[in-house]
């Protein structure tokens, strides 16, 4: 059974809305900078990706960006009144600034680090049933497979997948204290690179079976042609330096989804830590081998810093809107291509143009978890 | 019609003495001396999996892993924000605090390399970790599913259960032939009428589930 977008909506650090997304990646804008002093739980100077319209602390932020997020998606998939919904949502750490602001005054907790979006939705869908999957990194794609299976196995007709994860001053001092922070932006496959720069905002799509959005004559956005998992097995806090999880990933999706022509372009995980940008070269060069150097590769973290839980969804949207449109986003940051890496084609300097049948997305978590998403253009 | 039928149970339920006792002689993993309660909880579980025979080692690596916890690794969330508060900042207490990092552990300790999914959310996580674990079976993803859910003592987990025992329970299910008889998850959905904590509520849905002989997927919708 096919299964299709039908809507997107995103809330990254470079403004609200797909099209603030499209707007950045054609004309290669970051919304990454230093904190400064609007955030007192972050040093001025740490570098993030902050979606600084939204400073209202009087809800759980990842709530206000998921509600943003999922209404933009079902106004773009044109849906009224909704009588039930089967939602896959992908976070890494929750409503982690509610939890750490009571902890640190001592307050009992008594919401629930997951219980995301859930008031938002209740109010908007008749019949809501929300799962939360953290697989670290990759936990909003891992949603994007258990939805898409889901509605292959003729369970649901529709369902909705989210991504969101909020930059609080425990995920910075965590990252940093892994030493994982980029020194200023990150810069993916750059001989120079030093790190990751968090982002935080939410990612909403909307996956419908081809006969649903038939029935109601949705709009075709992309086709949700394959998933792949792997974990790698292989160590607790590093990612496995040869990349065998994260290319039987990319074998299992390339094989769900019957794909048999060269994908139109790829986009990385591509955190710029020296580690994932080895792996993740080696993981393609596994599959692909000398095809590899005729593939487009992106990655979109310069722009919207590594949203964590929500990586997976928002750089599925990202890789939607360049297949639409017609192109690949440069790689900001990346001014000198790693030697060991000299035969990738890299999108740098300027974004590339052409007629892309698939995407695939790529991502990987903390403690060995990788997944591989492909897409292929719909046609109406 | 496909159907499931669970295979085989297991529940531990420990003090935080005695898990780490059981830990040290049961698992006794050097790799893993310093990884913290959730990952020792889950660790023992699947090491009592395979002493038990519920499950070979070959056939472990081959399964799919489906796991919710209701709340995550607070104590690991707890250590860490301890730390910052002192500017000792300890990255292993970061790098646990991961609702995953118990499933990675699992996926390291035995060659693990198909799905491990760690599910978190409410009190009914575990019924979704079934739900999921049967879903991973009817896609094809997995011949083989263990699900379960966990539960460990912190000081914000005590809002919600006030009990220190350290709580895993398992479950194998696996596809039978068509034609057996089925337990519908449309009863056990999750928005249903219990009210227990994850771990009790997952075990009496496989109580009743064990006493029907298999799981059927009617429910899923």
């Amino acid at each position: 059974m096919r299964v299709f977008v039908t809507g997107i909506g995103a809330v990254s650090c470079v403004g609200m809305g797909v099209a603030s997304l499209e707007t950045a990646m054609r004309t290669g804008i970051s919304g990454v900078a230093e904190a400064g002093d609007d955030y007192p739980d972050l040093s001025p100077q740490a570098v993030v990706g902050m979606v600084r319209t939204i400073k209202n602390d009087a809800v759980p932020r990842a709530d206000t960006f998921l509600a943003l997020a999922i209404e933009e998606a079902f106004s773009s998939a044109m849906l009224g009144a909704i009588p039930q919904l089967p939602v896959y949502l992908g976070s890494a750490h929750g409503h982690l600034d509610v939890w750490q602001r009571k902890f640190r005054n001592g307050l009992p907790y008594s919401g629930s680090m997951w219980r995301l979006a859930q008031d938002f939705l209740e109010q908007r869908v008749g019949s809501v049933d929300v799962t939360v999957v953290s697989t670290a990194c990759t936990a909003s794609s891992v949603a994007f497979g258990l939805a898409l299976d889901a509605l292959r196995t003729g369970q649901c007709g529709m369902a909705l997948v989210c991504g969101v994860e909020s930059v609080t001053g425990f995920l910075h001092a965590g990252f940093a204290s892994l030493r994982s922070l980029a020194v200023g932006n990150c810069r993916p496959f750059d001989r120079d690179r030093t790190g990751l720069v968090l982002g935080e905002g939410a990612a909403a799509i909307v996956l419908e079976t081809e006969a649903h959005a038939a029935q109601r004559g949705a709009n075709l956005l992309a086709e949700a042609a394959g998933f792949g998992f792997c974990a790698d097995g292989v160590h607790l806090t590093a990612p496995d330096p040869t990349g065998g999880g994260a290319s039987t990933a990319l074998r299992r999706a390339i094989d769900d989804a019957q794909l048999d022509e060269i994908p139109g372009f790829i986009n990385t995980h591509g955190t710029g830590t020296l580690l994932n940008d080895r792996m993740e070269c080696l993981a393609l060069k596994r599959v692909f081998g000398q095809t590899i150097s005729t593939m487009p590769l992106t990655s979109t973290k310069p722009i919207t810093g590594h949203m964590c839980g929500a990586a997976g969804a928002i750089e599925i949207v990202n890789s939607i809107i360049g297949m639409q449109n017609g192109f690949v986003p440069q790689i900001l940051g990346l001014r000198n291509q790693d030697k060991d890496f000299a035969d990738f084609d890299f999108v740098r300097d300027e974004l590339r143009t052409g007629d892309f049948q698939s995407a695939i997305s790529m991502n990987s978590g903390f403690g060995g978890t990788n997944t591989a998403v492909i897409l292929k253009r719909a046609y109406p | 019609m496909t159907s499931f039928r669970v295979h085989g149970t297991l529940m531990v339920d420990e003090s935080l003495d005695d898990l780490a006792l059981a830990y040290k002689h049961e698992v006794g993993w050097a790799q893993g001396f310093r990884i913290n309660i959730d990952t020792r909880l889950m660790l023992l579980g699947v090491q009592r999996l395979l002493t038990s025979k519920l499950v070979s080692e070959p056939e472990l690596r081959q399964s799919a892993l489906v796991v919710g916890c209701r709340l995550g690794a607070m104590d690991s969330y707890e250590a860490f924000e301890a730390s910052l508060a002192t500017n000792q900042a300890t990255p292993l207490a970061f790098a646990y605090a991961l609702p995953s990092m118990p499933l990675a552990g699992v996926s390291v300790r035995h060659g693990m390399r198909g799905m491990t999914y760690t599910l978190t959310g409410q009190k009914d996580v575990g019924l979704r970790a079934l739900r999921q674990g049967v879903g991973l079976l009817v896609s094809g993803r997995a011949d083989r599913a263990i699900i379960g859910c966990w539960e460990t003592p912190s000081r914000t987990a005590q809002y919600f259960n006030p009990s220190t025992r350290c709580r895993l329970l398992l479950a194998i299910i696996e596809p039978v032939k068509a034609g057996a008889s089925f337990f519908s998850l449309a009863n056990i959905a999750p928005g249903g009428s219990f009210d227990a904590d994850c771990v009790a509520m997952l075990a009496t849905c496989l109580c009743e589930t064990d006493s029907l002989g298999s799981i059927g997927t009617t429910g899923c919708a």
